[in-house]
C-alpha cells in the first residue's frame, strides 16, 4: 500500500480503523459510571464516618459522664457529673482517642462540652430521687415492716374520732349556766345587803316616827288636861308648869311630820327593794329549776348513751375474746382472721372512746349541777316568794297609812301608835348575804373538793416542766448555717432558704389553753365560785378553739392520706436517707443511708452544746423562741445531725428544726391519743371526779400523754401508733418513769432526778403511795381494768412517725428544695472537709452533657488532597 | 468492512484495556469493601468499649460474690440481673467478673467476647466468617486487642489487625489497620 495515497485519503489519520475503539469507549462510558459510582460510595462513607463520629462524641460523652461525683453518688445515690475536673478537657480527650476508631477518615477541628439540667433544678432532683428509690423505697419499707397501707388504714380509723370541740360543748353549756347562776348570786347578794340595811334604817325610822308621834299625843293630852283644869278652877288662871305651849305643840308635830315622812319614804324603799328582791329571787329560782330539769333529761338520754355504750362495749368484749381465742392458738400479728379482728377492735374503741366521753362529760356535768342545786336548796329552803309578796304588800298598805297618817286630827284624846299597826313584820321576807355568801362558798368549796386544782396544778406543772427539761432538744445538734456565706460564695442555698411555719397556729392555740389552765388553777384558792366558773368558762373557750384548730389539722390530715401514693418513693428517701436527732445522742453522729454510706462523728460538724443550750418557761415561750432563731444566721456550713429535721421546718437554725419537729410529733400524738385518752378508764375517773371541771381535765389530760409520747420518741424510744396504755394515771407513771429515764442516757443525772420528780408530781406522791392517791382522787371508786390489744400495735420509732409526717404535710417543693439545700451544705462541708480543690455548688452538679465537635470529613480518593471536602458541625446529648 | 490485516485488534485491545478496567474495579471493590471492614470494626469497637464502661457499673453494684449467701440487695441484684440477662445466659455481652482487676490478657480477652457479641451476637463462626469476608487476615484470629489496657479506671480498647486487597496478584502487601477508643469505667 502506497502511503502517500492512504495519507490523502484519511483526513483523521490517527484514526486508524477500530483500532482504540475499545479503550476510548470504555474511556468515554466508564469515566461517567466510575464518577458516579465513586461519588455514592463517597456519600456513603461520608455518612458512616459521620455515624461514627456521633458514636465516638456518645461514648466520648459517657466516658465524660463516668466522671460523676463519687460523694454525691454514695451519700446521696445520686447520679452528677464530678467538679473537680474541666467537662471540656475531660470530654476531647476522651474523643481524640476514640475519634481514633475512624482512622484517617475524619479530622476534628474543635470540641465543645458543656454540662445541663443541674441538680438545683428542683425536677432534676426529683427525676433523679425517684430513679434511685423507685427499688430502694419499696425495699427499704419492706425491711422497717411498714406496711403503709395497713398504716393509712388505722390511721385514717383513729382521726375519725367525733368533734371533740363539741364534746366539749357539753361542758360549756352547764358551765354557762352556773355562771348566770353565780352572777345572779352576786346580784342578790348586793341587794340583800341593801335590804339589810334598809331593814335597820327601818327599825330606826319606825322607833322614831313612834316616838315623835306618841309624843305629839302626850303633848296634846297634857295641853288638854290642863286646858279643862283652867276651866274649872279659877277666873284669872295662872298659867300650869306642866302644860305645852302652843310653840312647843307644832315643834312636836313637825318633828312627828318629819319622823313620818321619813319613815314612810323607808317603807317605800324597802318595799321596792323587797320586790325586786322577789322578782329576782323567782328568775333565779326558775333559772336553777331549769337547770335541774335540764340535768334530769340529760340524765335520760344518758340512758340512751350509756345503753348504745353497753352494747358497744359487748361487742369490743366478745371480740377482746375472740382475739384472745386465736392469740392462745398461736396466730401471729399477720394472720388475716386475727387483722380482721384487730380492725373491728379498732372501730368498736373509736366508738366506745366518743361514747364514753358522751357519757362521762353528761355524767359530770349533771353531778355538778344536781351538787349545786342540791346546795341552793338547802341554803334558801326558809326563803318564801309568797311570804315576801305579802310583806310588800303590806309594806305598800303601811306606807298609804303613813301617807294618809293626818296629824292635825291628833288629840289629847288619840291613842298611841304601836308596831303592830304601823310596822310591818318583815322577818324572812329576803335571804340574807352571809347566806347567799354561805352557799357561794359551799360551791367553790365543791368545785375543789373534787380534786380537780390538785390535778390540774400537777398536771399544768408537769406540762410546763418539761418545757424546762433537757430532753426537748439534742443541745449538741445546735449548728446555724451561715447564710452569709452561702449568699456571697454561690449567690444563696439552692433551694429556698425560709422556715415555713404553718402548724404555729395549733401550737398557740394549745398554749393559750395550757395558759388559761394555770390562770385557773392560780384563781381557785383565793378567787371566787364565779371568777373561778368564769376562768373554767375561758379554759373550755381555749380548749374548745384549740380542739378546733387540732380538728382542721386532722381533716387536713385525712386529705392528705388520700395523696400519699405519689409521695411514698421521695419522702421514703429524704426519711431514711437523712440522719435526725435520734442518731446523734450527746452529738455523736452514727448513722447509715438509704443509700448505704456510713455516717459517722466526721461526716458532719460536731458543736459544744454549753453555748446554745437554754431552755423555756413555758409552751408560748418555746414557741416565740422558735420563731425568733428561725432565720438567723450563723457560721456553720452544715449542720451537726438533725438534717430529718430541716426537713420539717427548714429552718437556719437546728435548734428550732428539732423544737419544731418536736411540737409537730406532738400534735400528731395528740391526734393519735384522743382515742386512747378518751376512752381510758382511770383518765375518765380522775376527770368525772372534777364534776365540772371534768372537759378541762379530760382537754389537759388529750394534752400531757402525747407530751409523754412524743418525749419518748424525741429520745430514741419506740410508741405504738396505737396506743393501749395511758402513761398519765396511777398506773401508767411508774411504766413510765421506767421506760423514759433509760433514755436520758446522755443526761446528767440531776436532769434525770428532776424529770422523775416531775413525773411524781403528776399525782403529788411517790409511787408507792399511787393506789392510795387514786382513792383520793376517785373518792374510792373502783376502776375498771382498760383491756388493750395484748400487745403494742404499730410499734414506730422517732424517723418512722417523721416518715408519716412529711407524707402527710410537707409538700413535693418544700421536700425538694430543703433536700437541694442539705445536698449543698453537706456536700460542701465535706469537700471542704477533704480540702478539695473546688468549692462544690449544686447548680453546677450537672446531670446531662451537651457536646458539640466541629468534623472534616477526609475524601477517599483525593487523600490526593491535604484538606476534606466536608465540615460538618455534629452535637451529642447524654446525660444519667 | 475490516481489511483482513487488522482481524482481532478488537479482540486484542479489549483483551487488554478491559482487563485493566476490570482489574482498577477489582481494586476499587476491595478499597470499598476495606473501608466496610474498617467502618464496622469501628462501630463495634467503640459499642464494645462503652458497653464495657458502663458494665463496671452493674458488676460494681449487683455482682454477687461466689460463695456468699448474700444481703437483700445482692438477692435483688441476681433477680435484675436474671431479667436483663446474665453471664451464664449472655456471656458476649454480660461479664461474670470484674475483668477490670484482671492482668491485660484478661481484658484484652473480655474486649474479644464482647467484640464478637456486638460483632455477630456471639456466635463466633459467623464472626469469622463475616471478617473473613471483608478481607481481614486470618479473620477472628487476626484480629489483635492485646495492647488493650485499663488506667486511672479508664478503659482503653485498641484494636489492629490486616486487611487483604481482593484478588490481589501480586505486589500489593496486607493494609494493618489500628483502632482505640477509650471510655472511663463506670464504677
Amino acid at each position: 500500500m502506497n502511503p502517500k495515497r492512504r495519507k490523502k485519503k484519511k483526513p483523521y489519520k490517527a484514526v486508524n480503523g477500530v483500532k482504540g475503539a475499545i479503550t476510548l469507549f470504555l474511556a468515554i462510558l466508564m469515566t461517567p459510571f466510575l464518577t458516579i459510582a465513586m461519588s455514592l460510595v463517597e456519600a456513603g462513607r461520608y455518612n458512616s464516618a459521620v455515624s461514627l463520629m456521633d458514636e465516638a462524641m456518645g461514648v466520648a460523652a459517657v466516658s465524660t459522664l463516668a466522671d460523676k461525683d463519687d460523694y454525691v453518688k454514695d451519700r446521696w445515690g445520686l447520679f452528677s457529673l464530678g467538679q473537680e475536673h474541666d467537662l471540656g478537657t475531660t470530654f476531647t480527650r476522651s474523643l481524640e482517642e476514640n475519634a481514633g476508631a475512624l482512622g484517617k477518615s475524619v479530622t476534628v477541628n474543635s470540641t465543645k462540652a458543656q454540662g445541663l439540667y443541674p441538680l438545683s433544678d428542683g425536677e432534676v432532683l426529683y427525676n433523679q430521687i425517684m430513679e434511685f428509690s423507685k427499688m430502694s423505697a419499696p425495699l427499704k419499707l419492706a425491711e422497717n415492716f411498714l406496711d403503709l397501707a395497713d398504716l393509712v388504714k388505722k390511721f385514717e380509723k383513729l382521726l375519725s374520732i367525733g368533734n371533740i370541740a363539741e364534746l366539749l360543748n357539753a361542758g360549756a353549756d352547764a358551765v354557762d349556766s352556773m355562771i348566770t347562776i353565780a352572777e345572779t348570786a352576786e346580784e342578790m347578794k348586793d341587794l340583800a345587803d341593801k335590804i339589810a340595811k334598809n331593814e335597820e334604817e327601818y327599825n330606826t325610822k319606825y322607833a322614831a316616827f313612834e316616838k315623835a308621834t306618841n309624843d305629839l299625843i302626850d303633848a296634846l293630852k297634857q295641853e288638854k288636861e290642863s286646858s279643862e283644869n283652867d276651866n274649872n278652877t279659877t277666873e284669872s288662871p295662872a298659867p300650869t308648869e306642866t302644860a305645852a305651849p302652843a310653840t312647843d305643840l307644832d315643834k312636836l308635830k313637825k318633828e312627828a311630820k318629819k319622823a313620818r315622812d321619813e319613815y314612810k319614804d323607808i317603807v317605800g324603799e324597802l318595799s321596792g327593794n323587797l320586790d325586786s328582791f322577789k322578782t329576782q329571787m323567782e328568775d333565779w329560782q326558775e333559772a336553777v329549776e331549769s337547770l335541774a330539769d335540764d340535768a334530769l333529761q340529760a340524765v335520760s338520754s344518758t340512758y340512751a348513751i350509756r345503753s348504745t355504750l353497753g352494747s358497744k362495749k359487748d361487742q369490743l368484749d366478745k371480740v377482746d375474746k375472740e382475739i384472745d381465742k386465736l392469740k392462745k392458738e398461736g396466730r401471729k400479728e399477720d394472720d388475716p382472721d386475727l387483722k380482721k379482728l384487730m380492725g373491728q377492735r379498732e372501730d368498736l374503741e373509736v366508738e366506745v372512746a366518743e361514747l364514753q366521753v358522751k357519757e362521762a362529760a353528761a355524767d359530770s356535768s349533771n353531778d355538778g349541777v344536781q351538787g349545786m342545786t342540791e346546795n341552793w336548796r338547802t341554803s334558801f329552803k326558809n326563803y318564801n316568794n309568797e311570804n315576801t309578796g305579802e310583806i310588800v304588800r303590806q309594806l305598800n298598805r303601811l306606807k298609804e297609812k303613813l301617807v294618809n297618817f293626818n296629824f292635825d286630827t291628833l288629840t289629847g284624846d288619840s291613842t298611841k301608835i304601836t308596831q303592830q299597826d304601823y310596822k310591818v313584820n318583815i322577818t324572812g321576807s329576803y335571804v340574807k348575804s352571809s347566806d347567799i355568801d354561805a352557799f357561794l362558798d359551799a360551791q367553790k368549796e365543791e368545785m375543789n373538793k373534787g380534786s380537780l386544782k390538785d390535778l390540774l396544778t400537777f398536771i399544768n406543772s408537769f406540762f410546763n416542766s418539761v418545757f424546762k427539761t433537757a430532753l426537748l432538744y439534742e443541745p449538741a445538734l445546735c449548728a446555724v448555717l451561715d447564710a452569709d456565706f452561702y449568699n456571697q460564695k454561690f449567690g444563696g442555698l439552692p433551694g429556698q432558704d425560709m422556715s415555713q411555719g404553718g402548724l404555729s397556729y395549733i401550737f398557740r392555740t394549745i398554749g393559750d389553753f395550757i395558759g388559761s389552765i394555770s390562770s385557773f388553777v392560780d384563781n381557785l384558792k383565793s378567787g371566787k365560785w364565779l371568777d373561778n366558773l368564769k376562768k373554767i368558762k375561758e379554759v373550755i373557750q381555749n380548749g374548745q378553739k384549740m380542739f378546733e384548730a387540732i380538728q382542721n389539722f386532722l381533716t387536713g390530715l385525712v386529705e392528705s392520706v388520700k395523696t400519699i401514693g405519689q409521695k411514698i418513693c421521695y419522702t421514703t428517701y429524704s426519711a431514711f436517707n437523712l440522719p435526725c436527732r435520734t442518731d446523734c445522742p450527746g452529738g455523736a453522729l452514727s448513722f447509715k443511708t438509704l443509700t448505704g454510706y456510713s455516717m459517722d462523728g466526721v461526716t458532719l460538724p460536731r458543736m459544744a452544746p454549753s453555748s446554745n443550750y437554754s431552755l423555756f418557761d413555758d409552751l408560748a415561750v418555746m414557741i416565740d423562741s422558735i420563731f425568733n432563731m428561725a432565720n438567723n444566721t450563723g457560721n456553720s456550713y452544715a449542720f451537726c445531725g438533725a438534717e430529718l429535721e430541716y426537713m420539717l421546718f427548714g429552718s437556719r437554725s437546728e435548734i428550732a428544726n428539732q423544737l419544731y419537729t418536736f411540737l409537730t410529733l406532738y400534735l400528731v400524738r395528740v391526734a393519735l391519743d384522743l382515742v386512747p385518752v378518751l376512752s381510758n378508764a382511770e383518765t375518765q375517773a380522775m376527770a368525772g371526779c372534777t364534776g365540772p371541771g371534768y372537759p378541762v381535765v379530760m382537754a389537759v389530760l388529750c394534752l400531757v400523754e402525747p407530751l409523754v409520747d412524743t418525749l419518748m420518741l424525741v429520745n430514741g424510744a419506740k410508741v405504738s401508733l396505737i396506743k393501749t396504755k395511758v402513761f398519765l394515771t396511777p398506773s401508767g407513771i411508774p411504766s413510765l418513769i421506767e421506760k423514759l429515764l433509760p433514755l436520758m442516757k446522755a443526761r446528767t443525772e440531776a436532769d434525770k432526778q428532776k424529770m422523775k420528780d416531775d413525773l411524781l408530781g403528776v399525782m403529788n406522791t411517790k409511787s408507792s403511795e399511787f393506789d392510795t392517791k387514786l382513792k383520793e382522787y376517785t373518792h374510792g371508786a373502783t376502776l375498771p381494768e382498760h383491756k388493750g390489744y395484748g400487745w403494742d400495735l404499730l410499734e414506730l420509732e422517732y424517723r418512722e412517725y417523721i416518715f408519716l409526717i412529711m407524707l402527710l404535710l410537707t409538700s413535693k417543693e418544700e421536700q425538694l428544695q430543703r433536700l437541694a439545700n442539705l445536698i449543698q451544705t453537706e456536700t460542701f462541708y465535706h469537700y471542704n472537709r477533704e480540702h478539695a480543690t473546688f468549692d462544690f455548688d449544686l447548680r453546677k452538679s450537672y446531670t446531662f452533657l451537651s457536646s458539640e465537635v466541629n468534623l472534616t470529613v477526609n475524601q477517599m480518593l483525593p487523600a490526593l488532597l491535604d484538606s476534606g471536602f466536608f465540615t460538618i458541625q455534629r452535637q451529642c446529648y447524654r446525660g444519667y | 468492512m475490516m481489511r483482513k490485516d487488522q482481524s482481532g485488534v478488537i479482540t486484542l485491545e479489549a483483551c487488554i484495556s478491559v482487563l485493566m478496567f476490570l482489574l482498577l474495579m477489582l481494586l476499587l471493590s476491595g478499597l470499598f469493601l476495606m473501608f466496610m471492614a474498617q467502618t464496622v470494626t469501628a462501630h463495634v469497637v467503640l459499642e464494645t468499649t462503652e458497653s464495657m464502661s458502663l458494665e463496671a457499673y452493674s458488676l460494681e453494684k449487683l455482682a454477687v460474690d461466689e460463695g456468699t449467701i448474700g444481703g437483700v440487695g445482692d438477692q435483688l441484684g441476681k433477680l435484675v440481673s436474671s431479667w436483663f440477662g446474665n453471664s451464664e445466659k449472655s456471656p458476649n455481652f454480660v461479664s461474670a467478673k470484674k475483668w477490670y482487676d484482671g492482668d491485660d490478657k484478661e481484658i484484652a480477652a473480655a474486649i474479644k467476647e464482647r467484640f464478637v457479641g456486638y460483632l455477630s451476637g456471639g456466635d463466633e463462626a459467623k464472626a469469622d466468617k463475616l471478617l473473613t469476608m471483608m478481607n481481614v487476615v486470618n479473620g477472628l484470629d487476626g484480629l489483635d486487642f492485646s495492647q488493650s489496657y485499663v488506667e486511672d479506671d479508664t478503659l482503653h480498647v485498641f484494636l489492629a489487625y490486616k486487611l487483604k486487597y481482593n484478588f490481589n496478584m501480586g505486589p500489593l502487601k496486607d493494609v494493618p489497620v489500628e483502632q482505640t477508643a477509650c471510655s472511663k469505667l463506670w464504677k
